[in-house]
């Protein structure tokens, strides 16, 4: 029997989105529309998507950490939370505000992770091991991630998207995926081509493309 | 030729001949007019590295790495999007099964109930200045209404008048709407007379056969002309509005119970009625008298031998 406790300060908060924090193509075209019209509520969405997904990604930081305090996240949010409103009308990419926002994020925390070493002198402390950062910041946006795959599986032709969810989703070989559907292995190894040349141009993963590769 | 100088597997045969060393110049060469222009090209494994981690959140070895994202989403399951909801009950599914894997989540719950004890709502409310209050219940604001929005953000508004116009116009519609379909939806039970119209044409000439020599009897052939005369006057009696609510004419339906019902007085006995025509004759009289059930409708039209279960009807 599974167990759930009722977080209830972020959670209600986030209720208030009309999306989830995690559908990232939904977050950047109301920051596009945003940018483009300048209405009141498009903006009040966007204030809102952008303070609990930083104090998600906070939050989620601090917990591998017990020495974090919650004073200590309530700074930092509020700090990236003003970095990201001075800053936003300067990009240029409107469509990967969402991915932005995680990079304003990642690099405020190296930042505080730095900053805490020389005030604490941690770095003498050899037994004390600082939370590891996750490459690419994995434990915060893999479901953003994931949910843009299955966005970009759901545009695929419909003869595609069984493979691509096989393939990509449950990450069966070309063999198996052939004996599923009844098609031969290379017609199989055809159809995940497709999908590839597919994928490269969605915009949603081209997004987290973007993010995950920059230098 | 150059296709394959960029794959793994080569042979040591191949390396060592000059075919061999002259790929790996070329090869050497191209990396080299890259990297001095700058140019760099989407590789496939650019593209590899993307699409593992859009699988981390369906691996179930990232469960542990994942935790504190499965909790967070965990307390807002309502919003969690429909497509990530799968992967949530497969996590769900997989923590029944570990007692382990459940005491990590139930500590990092507790950690994170500790962190975001704060109010986040009235720090959201300071810092950003606007009242949660602003924000509407109904989330039917979606990508759709806001594009459309946009784009006709420079067309002038239309008075209250002619708004009020379009609610009126657009209620008195619905309300027509409603009323065709649950008229048409009570005038089922005349469907039946209409289903069996064509079907009863087939059936009753059909049954109304020739003798051996392929001589018309003139008996049959009134009785055809007095049938088939009964279903054009079932045609005639339907009425219909926009195709939705049919109707019968009661005079005209009337005069094709009667024809109906002659033709079966005149049967001649050894031949039995045609079961059809025994349900198209109960239907109409079902139509025309409508406080009658349909069982009662039967009685009164079946003949006493039908009503002894001598003859199926």
């Amino acid at each position: 029997m599974s167990y759930k406790i009722e977080l209830t300060s972020l959670e209600s908060l986030a209720a208030k989105l009309p999306f989830s924090m995690d559908e990232a193509h939904r977050v950047n075209e109301t920051f596009a529309a945003y940018m483009l019209s300048n209405q009141a509520d498009d903006k009040r969405l966007i204030d809102l998507w952008t303070y609990c997904f930083v104090r998600r990604y906070f939050l989620i930081k601090f917990i591998r950490d017990p020495r974090f305090r919650a004073s200590e996240l309530d700074h930092l949010v509020e700090a990236t939370y003003r970095k990201v409103e001075r800053a936003r009308t300067s990009i240029t990419h409107h469509h990967r505000y969402a991915q932005w926002v995680s990079v304003v994020c990642r690099n405020t925390f190296v930042n505080f992770i730095a900053r805490r070493k020389s005030v604490t002198g941690l770095q003498r402390h050899h037994d004390v091991a600082l939370p590891p950062a996750i490459e690419d910041d994995m434990e915060v946006n893999a479901a953003a991630i994931h949910a843009s795959l299955l966005h970009a599986i759901a545009q695929l032709p419909p003869f595609l998207q069984a493979t691509a969810r096989m393939r990509f989703v449950e990450n069966l070989s070309n063999e198996e995926i052939g004996r599923i559907i009844g098609k031969r292995a290379a017609t199989v190894r055809a159809y995940v081509h497709k999908i590839c040349k597919r994928f490269r141009r969605d915009p949603g993963l081209r997004a987290w493309a973007d993010h995950l590769l920059r230098p | 030729m150059m296709s394959w100088v960029f794959t793994e597997e080569r042979s040591s045969t191949f390396k060592n001949t000059s075919t061999g060393r002259n790929a790996r110049m070329i090869h050497s060469l191209i990396q080299l007019v890259l990297r001095v222009t700058g140019q760099s090209r989407p590789t496939v494994s650019h593209q590899d590295r993307v699409l593992q981690a859009t699988r981390f959140f369906a691996d179930p070895e990232m469960d542990d790495e994942l935790m504190a994202l499965r909790a967070s989403m965990r307390g807002q399951r309502t919003s969690v999007p429909a497509v990530l909801r799968n992967e949530l009950d497969r996590f769900e599914n997989r923590l029944d099964r570990d007692e382990g894997r459940k005491e990590h989540l139930r500590r990092v719950e507790l950690r994170m109930l500790e962190l975001d004890s704060g109010d986040a709502a009235a720090h959201f409310e300071r810092l950003s200045g606007h009242s949660l209050d602003d924000f509407p219940v109904d989330h039917s604001f979606d990508s759709a209404k806001r594009r459309k929005r946009t784009r006709k953000r420079s067309a002038p508004l239309r008075s209250a008048a002619a708004r009020e116009h379009s609610r009126s116009m657009v209620t008195a519609l619905v309300v027509l709407f409603c009323v065709l379909v649950v008229g048409s939806y009570q005038s089922d039970s005349l469907s039946g007379v209409a289903a069996k119209t064509a079907e009863s044409e087939s059936i009753l000439f059909g049954n109304l056969g020739e003798t051996s020599r392929g001589y018309m009897d003139p008996e049959v052939e009134r009785r055809r002309v007095e049938i088939r005369e009964a279903l054009r006057w079932i045609d005639a009696s339907r009425t219909t509005v926009l195709g939705f609510h049919t109707g019968y004419d009661p005079t005209k339906l009337a005069r094709a119970e009667e024809l109906i019902g002659k033709a079966i007085r005149e049967w001649t006995p050894v031949e039995p009625v045609p079961p059809i025509l025994r349900q198209l004759q109960a239907d109409i009289h079902t139509v025309l008298n409508p406080r009658l059930s349909r069982d009662d409708t039967r009685l009164l039209v079946m003949s006493p031998a039908e009503f002894l279960g001598e003859i199926d009807f």
